[in-house]
């Protein structure tokens, strides 16, 4: 695990795809332009850049109600998911999963999840193929702090373990389930004493800095890879908008002086004067390269609004496989 | 409980009935039979489950399976229904086949959101790009003693979710053929086996068969009434025709095998023939399954009802524990007998 | 005042090493037990007060709660922020308040921490980190009576307590730091994830202690000449993993290495020793600070330290002088 500049540079664009696309589905959400809830992963950015980055492209990735961060990171398409958030027949799902369901299966994204915990239950069925089939793959599931109180994260956490499977368990502690403080729903802060319990190792990492997720993600995997049984990695992040939307009216369950300070930990202000300052990008080079995903983003904007709705039919369409209809 | 004793004598098919052309296999060992057969040709094909492995099932009807197949693909889970539905899951959408057991039918419950909000909806929620080739295995119905939590019948709230298909064997023949479409069908299924029926034999193929899913089939003509009898109550409803018929009633009695997709059109063209309709199931009246055939039936064919439509089911209670209110519980061949003779 | 000082560092014994080698969690639990045994211990040899330092996951707080201890137990309010900046304002309240002895749990890197806050502070560390080179592994209800006894002028701190040697390190940036146990100069670009993880990366190693029967990058000193507490003597290893003279080090629980060394020098206490750039230098096994290029960093070991109250010899010596025996 050699942190080349090559690394350092893919690690920053993988975080810069995830912040200006979210921004912007910010911006369009509070104008009116999305329908339906908007979970925004911004703040976060550095844990999917780390982990995505430390693997395969087959390797198979749950995710979260707040999952456009970890589809862009493992290499999503800014087109697909701009015209899914706005319900086009063009999108991810064809217009019928949206924010929450986004998924891309070439990628092996194996869906976001609108039901808190649900994805860490698949992602064991995921790396259950891969250990049945010897494929070599690990399976992926991100989930938040709040997902470790519910009851299908402790039966997959104890199913992965007692089955020795080749899953990565990432925890995103952002210290927040939705609008409640991390220490009024559990009577833990660390959410790796959870894999102790189920007779697994964990570690936690700064889910602020995305070389020490990358570092750490890539060390567990090796060993998962190579058939040591589950892992997690828990990663201390925090979200800087609110838990649906960009602010919420009326949010009193953290101040706005926790955000600022938070927001100095910016994982992408942290990473990007580590470039400038190691030689590895120019200023000049960074604000090219923004500008140039900046013009993705809104090309994406314009190819969704250009895109059609799905047509009435379509109701009725994949609800099942074979023939499609019902 | 301990119910392996009634399967006992009836896993083999050498009852001294059978012969070359009339092979007889038990309704259980049907199970045990065509997932052997299914897992020898496909190497996708896994079982995971509560007790399957080293036990063979709580009833038995997996018994054989993992010193065949080894661990690896008869796998002993976890007591955890939503990680037994997600560990399937997740391997469907990897390509495989997994059947995943649920042991009793009651669990379901605890299964929830991973069938319901994860299995069933994935295809549609990933627009199309998922296959799902996923089949629960689960064992449903009374009469065992086995009380409230061990003895439903939750068919109507599985069909009432789009993304499932809801499959209930009647008899050996059934479970072979439907087991084996189920496992090769590429939507989630679940195969409900009836507890009650698992040592009860009847001819059944050596070789493995389709039975298509969506598909009933009208066990016995008739003129008079038409029956729909829905899994173990087609043996039931098949007393009842057999009662009716000395009393000159002709019941023409059909068996969904599917309660979803169901097989409406089969029924409607029964009863555009005998202009009359009962329907039998075991679950709680209220809201099951006989509601939704009478609401279509009305809309399909109510010119040709010569009577309001019959329903013999369970009372709105849970199940009861005492073999006497049991009795009471479960329709038998003598109510549904009287069901008919009810409709005016 | 016999007052007993009592800090945790929540964080320790929970980094990436729980990846790569055998090493264990530390859980919250756990060290609420310890703090418990150890207010328990203090208190029962005799301390009046037991100074409570305040830590981010309020562990010490949690440990007394059911103890009905009433104003034994002083509050030390900090404002803490979750990282090493805690443990050393603890220090230095610690200091300000003149507690007789201070219990201090966690693995090498909390101690330094807190020694950044007070040089020679009347030490005694609990191991609940990864390495553990400097605290003692010992039962927290022995620990907690050694303090207590010390607080309580039953013991005399100069009988029961050696200073340690310190490593003091000024940065290119002309900023003082400082390490207990090691500094290593990593061929690493950043400080990433922390610790220390490839036996290859490792360039120099400057030890205060280096012993042999230690974990951690120390051991590569310890096993190549070793250098103990009471030695008025420091240790430098340079390596390179294409040497052919080895050593084999366990640089983490359960992970021996074969480090490939070069050169081992002593370095007499106040002597100054320059690191050069480029790579990342780890303080008790930690990375913590990028140097570039060409940069230069000075180092000199002094025995300034904490006074290191050793809890085994100070229950030994109270024992002797029949500290424990009473008439009724």
């Amino acid at each position: 695990m050699e942190i080349t500049d090559e690394v350092l540079i893919d690690l920053y664009k993988r975080m810069v795809r995830v912040r200006l696309f979210e921004e912007e589905a910010g911006r369009l959400a509070e104008s009116a332009r999305l329908p339906g809830f908007l979970h925004l992963y911004v703040g976060e950015e550095a844990v999917a850049a780390g982990v995505c980055a430390a693997l395969k492209n087959e390797d198979q990735i749950t995710s979260t109600h707040r999952g456009h961060g970890h589809l862009l990171a493992k290499g999503g398409d800014f087109n697909r998911m701009m015209a899914e958030l706005m319900g086009k027949a063009t999108g991810y799902c064809n217009g019928k999963g949206g924010s929450m369901h986004i998924c891309d299966l070439d990628l092996a994204m194996l869906g976001a999840n609108g039901i808190v915990g649900a994805g860490v239950p698949i992602s064991v069925g995921a790396a259950y193929a891969n250990k049945l089939t010897s494929n070599d793959l690990i399976s992926v599931s991100f989930f938040g702090d709040g997902a470790t109180n519910i009851g299908a994260f402790h039966e997959a956490a104890n199913m992965a373990a007692a089955l020795s499977l080749p899953m990565l368990f990432v925890c995103e502690n952002n210290e927040y389930a939705e609008y409640s403080p991390r220490d009024k729903t559990m009577a833990i802060a660390d959410v790796i004493e959870r894999a102790a319990a189920y007779g697994f190792p964990g570690a936690i990492v700064d889910g602020m800095d995305c070389v020490a997720v990358f570092e750490a993600a890539t060390l567990a995997i090796e060993k998962i890879r190579n058939g040591e049984g589950p892992m997690m990695l828990e990663c201390k992040t925090y979200r800087f908008y609110d838990h649906v939307g960009v602010k919420g009216t009326a949010s009193n369950y953290r101040t706005d002086e926790e955000v600022e300070e938070m927001r100095k930990r910016d994982p992408l202000v942290i990473h990007e004067a580590r470039l400038i300052e190691s030689g590895v990008m120019t200023d000049e080079e960074i604000k090219n390269f923004k500008d140039t995903i900046q013009e993705e983003v809104d090309k994406s904007v314009e190819f969704a609004e250009q895109s059609p709705f799905p047509e009435n039919d379509d109701i009725l369409l994949d609800v099942y496989t074979n023939g499609g209809r019902t | 409980m301990s119910p392996d004793n009634i399967f006992e004598g009836a896993t083999g098919s050498e009852s001294s009935e059978s012969n070359a052309e009339e092979r007889k296999l038990g309704y259980g060992a049907a199970v045990v039979e065509t997932m052997a057969q299914i897992m020898r040709e496909d190497e996708s094909v896994f079982l995971a489950g509560e007790d399957v492995g080293a036990h063979g099932g709580v009833f038995g009807y997996f018994r054989g399976l993992q010193p065949e197949f080894g661990d690896d693909r008869v796998v002993d889970t976890p007591i955890a229904e939503q990680a037994i539905i997600g560990l399937g899951i997740g391997a469907a959408v990897q390509g495989l086949r997994p059947v995943v057991d649920l042991m009793f039918m009651d669990f379901i419950c605890v299964a929830m959101d991973q069938i319901a909000n994860q299995a069933a909806k994935l295809k549609y929620m990933f627009g199309g790009g998922a296959k799902l080739p996923l089949t629960i295995t689960t064992a449903g119905g009374a009469g065992l003693s086995a009380a409230a939590q061990h003895s439903q019948s939750l068919e109507a709230m599985l069909c009432h979710i789009p993304g499932l298909k809801v499959v209930m064997p009647s008899d050996a023949y059934e479970v072979k053929g439907l087991l084996t479409s189920c496992i090769r069908e590429d939507n989630p299924t679940i195969f409900i086996i009836n507890k009650r029926k698992l040592a009860d034999t009847c001819h059944v193929p050596e070789e493995l068969f389709e039975i298509p899913l969506g598909e009933g089939h009208i066990f016995r003509e008739g003129s008079d009434v038409t029956l729909v009898a829905i899994g173990r109550m087609v043996d039931e409803a098949r007393g009842a025709a057999d009662i009716l018929s000395k009393e000159g009633i002709d019941c023409e009695l059909i068996n969904p095998r599917t309660v979803q997709p169901l097989d409406i059109d089969l029924i409607v063209e029964s009863v555009s023939k005998t202009g009359n309709l009962v329907i039998v199931h075991e679950a709680v009246r209220f809201g099951g399954i006989g509601a939704e055939i009478a609401a279509q039936i009305q809309e399909q064919a109510f010119d040709y009802l010569d009577a309001p439509i019959g329903r013999v089911a369970a009372p709105f209670s849970p199940i009861p524990f005492s073999p006497a209110l049991e009795k009471l519980y479960v329709p038998d061949a003598e109510r549904i007998a009287a069901g008919v003779r009810n409709l005016s | 005042m016999s007052t007993v000082g009592l800090i945790a560092n929540p964080l320790a014994g929970k980094d990436v090493r729980r990846f790569v080698s055998a090493a264990s969690i530390n859980s919250d639990r756990n060290k609420i037990e310890i703090l418990k045994r150890c207010v328990l211990g203090a208190v029962d040899a005799g301390a009046e007060n037991i100074l409570l330092a305040h830590d981010f996951r309020n562990l010490s707080l949690r440990a007394v709660e059911s103890l009905n201890l009433g104003n034994k137990i002083i509050e030390m309010p900090i404002e803490t922020e979750g990282n090493r900046q805690d443990t050393t304002r603890a220090a230095e309240i610690f200091k300000k308040e003149k507690v007789k002895a201070i219990i201090s749990l966690g693995g090498d890197g909390t101690q330094r921490d807190l020694i950044s806050g007070w040089m020679d502070a009347p030490l005694l560390p609990i191991s609940t980190g990864t390495n553990n080179v400097f605290p003692f592994m010992v039962d927290p209800t022995v620990a907690g009576t050694a303090a207590g006894l010390i607080a309580a002028d039953k013991l005399e701190i100069e009988k029961v307590a050696r200073q340690a040697k310190v490593i003091h390190v000024e940065l290119p940036n002309g900023t003082k730091d400082l390490a207990l146990v090691d500094v290593v100069l990593v061929s690493e670009r950043l400080t990433g994830s922390r610790a220390v993880i490839k036996p290859d990366s490792i360039k120099q190693v400057i030890a205060a202690i280096a012993n042999p029967a230690s974990i951690g990058l120390a051991s590569i000193a310890g096993r190549s000449n070793p250098v103990y507490f009471d030695d008025d003597i420091a240790i430098s290893v340079s390596c390179d993993p294409d040497s052919p003279q080895r050593v084999t080090s366990p640089i983490m629980p359960g992970s021996v290495s074969d480090v490939g060394i070069t050169e081992i020098k002593q370095i007499e206490l106040g002597a100054t020793i320059n690191l050069e750039g480029p790579g990342v230098l780890a303080f008790d096994g930690e990375r913590d600070f990028v140097i570039g290029e060409e940069e230069i960093v000075k180092i000199n070991v002094l025995r300034n330290g904490p006074r290191v109250i050793d809890p085994n010899y100070a229950i030994q010596t109270a024992a002797a002088n029949k500290v424990f025996l009473r008439e009724e």
